[in-house]
This record gives C-alpha cells, sequence and structure tokens, in this order.
C-alpha cells in the first residue's frame, strides 16, 4: 500500500497487545501510553499535525474494561486513526484475568466462572457511531490484510476487532476467544478483497445478483465484497446491528466489514485548520498585535 | 490525571494544566474558594517525581501566567500547573492591565527536519547534550526518517529505547533531578513587600496578598508588630525565597486550607529553618480577609513570644476537645502542644471580629464559642 512511515503515527494503551505497534514502522513516531488512555493520546497527536494517519493497537480490557469511556468518545469524534483491538477476552499481560469481552460462563483454572454478560466491541463502536466496524479473526489472515487495508484507506475512525487467541491463558476449545472454537464457529459475511486506488472513479454499485458488491473508499480504493449471504450490505447501520445481534442469538464468531460509511467529516475536518500543521506554527502566526491586547484593556479596565 | 502527570513527567511531555481550586475534598462546598490542592500538585504523580508550580496571586498575574506557562512547560519539556482560585477566577477583581508580553515565545529545544539534516540524524530523544537536564525532542510529523522515536512511560535510554536496566534507570533519574534544578533559573521571583524595622516575616502565595497588606498594616499600627512580607509566586523555590527565610526567626505562614500545605512544602524542603515556620492556615470557603490573617498571626505570635502564655494554649487546645487541658494546668507547654494547640487555634471570622487585640481573653472565648456549636 505504500504506507510512508512519516506519515503514519503509531499508538497503543497497555497490555500485551499494546506493545505490538514497537514491532512494525520503526521510522514513524509511536506513543505506548496509558491503560485505557490510548484514544487521548491520539486524538492530540493527530490534532498537532492533522496530515497524519493513526494506527492504534489496544486490548479488550485496554478498550472496554478500563478504557470504555474514552473508547466511546474516540468513535463518536471519528478521529483519523484504525483503531486495532487485539481481542483475547482476558488481560494477557497480568496473567489472565477476565477482561469485560470474556463470555459468560468461560472457565479459567485460575479465575473460575466468569458470572458477566461480555461486552461486545463492534456493538459498542456501532452505537457510538463509528464510520468503519469490521471483526476478523486471527486465524484468518488473509481476511485480516484485507480488512486492515481496508481500514487505512478510510478516512476517519476505523475499528478492527480482532479475535486474537491468548495462548497462555485463554486458548481452551471451548472458548469464544480460541483458535479452535474461531475455527469452527467463524462466519463470514463475505469474502474481502481490497483493490488499491484507480485513476477513474468508481461509482458504489449496487447489489449485483446478491453476489458481489463494491464500496469505494475515500481515497478512491475499492473494497470488493464477494459471497454476500443474504445481500449484506455494509452502510446500513440497522442492518449491522442486526447481524451482530443475530450473531451472538446463534454463537457464530461473525467476522468482515461489519458497517462503513465515507461520508462523514473526520474530526479534524471540521474544524477550519490552517495549512500548516498546527505543531509548526510559530510566534508570527500565532501571537496577537499589541494593539489587541490594548482594545481588550480599554474594553475591561 | 495523577498517572498522566506521572508519564509526562518521565516522558517528558510539556503540558500545562490550571487548577483554579476550590474547596474540598471532593465536591466540598463547590462555590467556594481555597488553596487546597497546593500539596496534591506538589506531590502529583507515582514513584519520584518533581512538580513545576505556578502561584498567580491576581487577575493580571493569571494572564501573565498564562503565556509564561507554557513558555516554561516547552523550556523544561515538563508539566507545568498553576493553581488559581475560584476568587481569582469567578470573582469581579480590581486589575491592572495586562501586560503585553515583552519576551518573544520559548518552544524550547525542538529540532526539525534541517536541525536533524545537520547533525547528521545524530540525536537521542533523552540525551543531555547541554548539561542542563533538559534533552532535546523531535515532534510527529517531521519528516527526516532519524526524526523518530518511541515514547513509553517503562523504562526507557538516552535514545528513548526500552530497558530495565538498573545503571540506566539511575542515570535518567538523576538527569531528570537535575533538569528540576535547571528549572528554579525559569520561575517567576517573589514579590517582597518590605517594612522598616521589621521583625518578623510573612509568607504567602495567591490571592491572600490584599487581605495580608491590611492585616500587616493593622498588625504594625495596633500591635506595634512589624512584618516583612513575602508573596512566592512559584515551585521549586528560588534563591529570593531562601534569603527571605533566612532573615527572619519568624515566618508565618498564610493560607486557605486547614492543614497548612505550604507549611508543609517549607518544612520540607527547607528542615534546617523549620522552627521558623509557623502556619497560619484556615479556610472557610470565604475569600481570605484582614481579620483571620491578623488574628491567626497573632495566636502564634504570642504563643511564642508573649511570656504568660499557659492559658492561652490550654484554652486553644480545648477548641480540639482536650477538656484537661482546660484551666491551663500545664507548666511548661512542650512543643508538641504548642503545635496543636495552633492548629486548634485558626480563628473564625465571627470569633476574630469579637476578640479583642493582644490579651488572652479572645482565646477563651474562642473556646466557649466554638464548643456550643
Ligand atoms: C491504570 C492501570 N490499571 C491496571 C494496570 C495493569 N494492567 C496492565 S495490562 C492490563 C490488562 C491488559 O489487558 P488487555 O488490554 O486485554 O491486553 P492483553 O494483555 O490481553 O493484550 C492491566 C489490568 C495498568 N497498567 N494501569
Ligand atoms: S499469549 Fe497471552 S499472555 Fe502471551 S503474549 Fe499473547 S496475550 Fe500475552
Ligand atoms: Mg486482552
Amino acid at each position: 500500500m505504500n504506507v510512508v512511515p512519516e506519515d503514519v503515527l503509531k499508538f497503543s494503551g497497555i497490555g500485551c497487545s499494546s506493545k505490538s505497534p514497537t514491532y512494525f514502522l520503526n521510522r514513524t513516531f509511536g506513543f505506548n501510553s496509558l491503560h485505557g488512555r490510548m484514544p487521548s493520546i491520539a486524538t492530540g497527536a493527530l490534532f498537532a499535525d492533522a496530515r497524519m494517519k493513526g494506527i492504534g493497537v489496544s486490548g479488550d480490557g485496554d478498550t472496554a474494561s478500563i478504557g470504555m469511556g474514552q473508547f466511546k468518545h474516540v468513535m463518536r469524534r471519528n478521529v483519523n486513526l484504525v483503531y486495532i483491538v487485539e481481542n483475547n477476552g482476558v488481560y494477557g499481560l497480568t496473567k489472565g484475568q477476565f477482561s469485560a469481552t470474556a463470555e459468560k460462563g468461560l472457565h479459567l483454572k485460575k479465575q473460575g466462572e466468569n458470572p458477566y454478560m461480555p461486552v461486545d466491541i463492534c456493538m459498542e463502536a456501532l452505537v457510538s457511531n463509528a464510520t468503519f466496524v469490521a471483526r476478523s479473526f486471527a486465524g484468518n489472515p488473509k481476511q485480516v490484510k484485507e480488512l486492515l487495508k481496508a481500514a487505512l484507506s478510510h478516512h476517519g475512525i476505523a475499528v478492527l476487532d480482532i479475535i486474537s487467541p491468548c495462548v497462555t491463558f485463554n486458548n481452551q476449545e471451548n472458548a469464544y476467544h480460541s483458535y479452535a472454537w474461531g475455527k469452527d464457529h467463524e462466519e463470514p459475511l463475505h469474502e474481502i478483497s481490497y483493490i488499491a486506488p484507480r485513476s477513474e472513479i468508481m461509482l458504489e454499485q449496487e447489489m449485483m445478483d446478491g453476489e458481489i458488491r463494491e464500496v469505494t473508499m475515500h481515497d478512491g480504493s475499492a473494497v470488493i465484497l464477494k459471497n454476500l449471504e443474504k445481500g449484506y450490505d455494509p452502510t446500513n447501520r440497522q442492518e449491522a446491528l442486526r447481524v451482530l445481534e443475530e450473531a451472538q442469538q446463534n454463537n457464530w464468531l461473525l467476522t468482515g466489514l461489519i458497517y462503513l460509511n465515507t461520508a462523514k467529516p473526520a474530526l479534524t475536518d471540521i474544524y477550519e485548520l490552517v495549512d500548516t500543521p498546527l505543531n509548526r506554527l510559530g510566534e508570527s502566526d500565532l501571537r496577537p498585535e499589541r494593539a489587541l491586547l490594548d482594545k481588550i484593556n480599554a474594553l475591561m479596565f | 490525571m495523577t498517572e498522566f502527570a506521572g508519564l509526562a513527567y518521565y516522558t517528558e511531555v510539556p503540558v500545562v494544566i490550571w487548577d483554579v481550586q476550590r474547596i474540598g475534598p471532593s465536591t466540598g462546598l463547590p462555590t467556594r474558594t481555597s488553596q487546597g490542592d497546593l500539596t496534591f500538585t506538589y506531590f502529583i504523580g507515582h514513584g519520584d517525581s518533581n512538580s513545576v508550580i505556578l502561584l498567580p496571586g491576581d487577575v493580571s498575574e493569571c494572564f501573565e501566567f498564562g503565556w509564561k506557562s507554557f513558555d516554561i512547560a516547552e523550556r523544561l519539556q515538563t508539566p507545568v500547573f498553576v493553581l488559581s482560585d475560584l476568587d481569582m477566577g469567578m470573582n469581579q477583581w480590581m486589575s491592572k492591565p495586562f501586560q503585553y508580553p515583552e519576551s518573544s515565545m520559548d518552544r524550547g529545544k525542538i529540532l526539525w527536519e534541517k536541525d536533524i539534516e545537520e547533525i547528521k540524524g545524530n540525536w537521542g530523544r533523552y540525551l543531555d547534550k547541554d548539561g542542563d537536564g533538559i534533552p532535546y525532542r523531535s515532534l510527529p510529523g517531521n519528516k527526516h526518517p532519524m526524526s523518530a522515536y518511541f515514547t513509553r512511560g517503562t523504562g526507557h535510554d538516552e535514545y528513548a529505547r526500552y530497558t530495565e536496566d538498573s545503571e540506566t534507570y539511575l542515570r535518567v533519574m538523576a538527569r531528570l533531578k537535575n533538569k528540576h534544578e535547571t528549572a528554579r533559573k525559569y520561575m517567576p521571583k517573589p514579590v517582597l513587600h518590605s517594612m522598616a524595622g521589621a521583625t518578623v516575616g510573612i509568607l504567602s502565595f495567591g490571592s491572600t496578598e490584599n487581605a495580608i497588606l491590611e492585616a500587616r498594616h493593622m498588625l504594625a499600627a495596633e500591635h506595634g508588630i512589624k512584618a516583612e512580607f513575602l508573596r512566592v509566586r512559584a515551585l521549586p523555590f528560588i534563591d529570593e525565597v531562601t534569603d527571605f527565610i533566612e532573615k527572619y526567626e519568624q515566618i508565618f505562614v498564610v493560607e486557605m486550607n486547614r492543614d497548612g500545605q505550604m507549611n508543609q512544602v517549607l518544612l520540607t524542603e527547607y528542615p534546617q529553618f523549620a522552627a521558623r515556620f509557623k502556619s497560619v492556615a484556615y479556610q472557610d470557603g470565604l475569600p481570605a480577609s484582614a481579620k483571620w490573617v491578623r488574628e491567626g498571626i497573632l495566636a502564634k505570635y504570642e504563643t511564642v513570644v508573649v511570656s504568660d502564655q499557659k492559658s492561652v494554649i490550654s484554652d486553644q487546645k480545648s477548641v480540639a476537645g482536650d477538656r484537661k487541658a482546660k484551666g491551663g494546668a500545664q507548666k511548661k507547654p512542650s512543643a508538641k502542644k504548642t503545635a496543636s494547640a495552633a492548629k486548634a487555634g485558626s480563628p473564625s471570622k465571627k470569633d476574630a471580629a469579637k476578640s479583642s487585640t493582644k490579651t488572652k481573653k479572645p482565646g477563651r472565648k474562642t473556646a466557649v464559642k466554638s464548643k456550643k456549636k
């Protein structure tokens, strides 16, 4: 995709998952911040230079336990950030306690039984008006790759809830976040392939025989969805919520591009920012004239 | 917020935080003023950290510290806390006109593309090149391939690489300490109100200045107590503060909180002068008044200087509920007792209004009145 490292910023919270950004894009600025606080750091840094694209990696604890408040707001603000959740149902780094996405009834040797209902990160993102919501499974790397590319092309917040088994603490066959269960229960919404930007303007096509759907991204690239069961339309938010609910009822691991809205402005678009990045503005751009202060003084004193 | 403050200190991210203090704890008296967050900000952060705190004393100084705080934060690459209070923040004040900043903006040690090119990419985010403890930094968005580094709250070396090596940790923390020493150079100087023939000192910060000036006038005119008055405007302390403390055997530390937080900070920073500090701390949510300042100083002044002290001390002690002390049975009030009497003796405005100037009676009245409430 020709990602230029200098045009990207990396962020994370705290957890095994949050250590990921240290392992890619070494010429890119990165911030391994505080537990559950990645969104506020990312929001600020992406304001300082609005030309930058953010890639954030978080965990299910980092996002849905301690970080739920910040998660919700980074969704509704549509920050220009790929927000990856490496979702394993436990706090891996602190030795496997249940996180907020652990399924009710999950039994772990050291923890006993989880009595609480899980948080569905995709649903939470949707109800908070996220503009790109996808779920994938680490056992399906091809799909992860295509979704990642699509997410990078999205202008605004792109949530990738990737079920990523913790092989140390939560990978028993019957666990929702395990490889075995995922392989057995994965229900892809479609086959997805990403196509880099093309010169001609592509119009969003209507369903073609309920088989193929093409969605044009902000930068002119396209996402092709094949084998759409029941003619799933990822631009319909109500549908998105319905299939998530359906998957919950039927115990499916629903994967794919669940929702996409390319029409909403990203956070920094709604402010009338100057072309120069804010962090490069100097004295001559910023300092008001002496006369202005005189005027203020005259009004007040 | 506390965790972020520590993170900013250790990762050396400049940030300015204004705390317009109201009375606590928690939501406290939400519409009332206070100086109760001094030790909170002074000690803020997990692990070892040091805070830079600015203490404006009036509205025009709030304006000045508004821009100055950013200069200092970016120069030092550290959080700067500015402690205003509700009285300055929300009430009407007389003020001098705002002064246009004469100095230019200071963004501190920042490397852009051409700077990094000049040094051929040979730099470290946490390297102390200049020996002042302040490293250089590049900003996200810098397109030079050698500009990027990774910021983390975990241990890191001079090149921002992860490490848990003990030696490196000690080195980094020692440099941060050195940086805090450098910080003193950038702190606004205290404001000194001198008085010919002064024998004692008054030290304060923030919005209490006018009340103290008035109280000082009354103390001189009605009680013959002449005080030089220093209004501190920043932490860490600088030489001007030390010089002032060295001058006087008695220094009344006047502030609007219950426990004497500035006094606590002074005791920590100047243990060698501990016996000089007399805490005059009081808060009921109202702006400082000359009456309670005067009464507070008189209470402390008398306990040390006037010889017939016993009953005053014991009366005041009874405010705190120590009935045995009532009647003044002790022969030699110990330092400890003096201290607790002092704590209990913070006068309220009403009491202050009733008390006469320098007999021990006011103390007794105070005691009886508060007990009945
Ligand atoms: C404020 C705070 N609380 C608790 C912790 C301890 N802690 C570190 S990682 C973690 C959980 C991480 O879980 P998750 O986000 O799911 O990441 P994983 O390790 O599973 O990838 C916790 C509780 C912390 N670092 N900070
Ligand atoms: S297997 Fe579990 S504990 Fe180990 S690194 Fe992965 S998430 Fe962390
Ligand atoms: Mg986890």
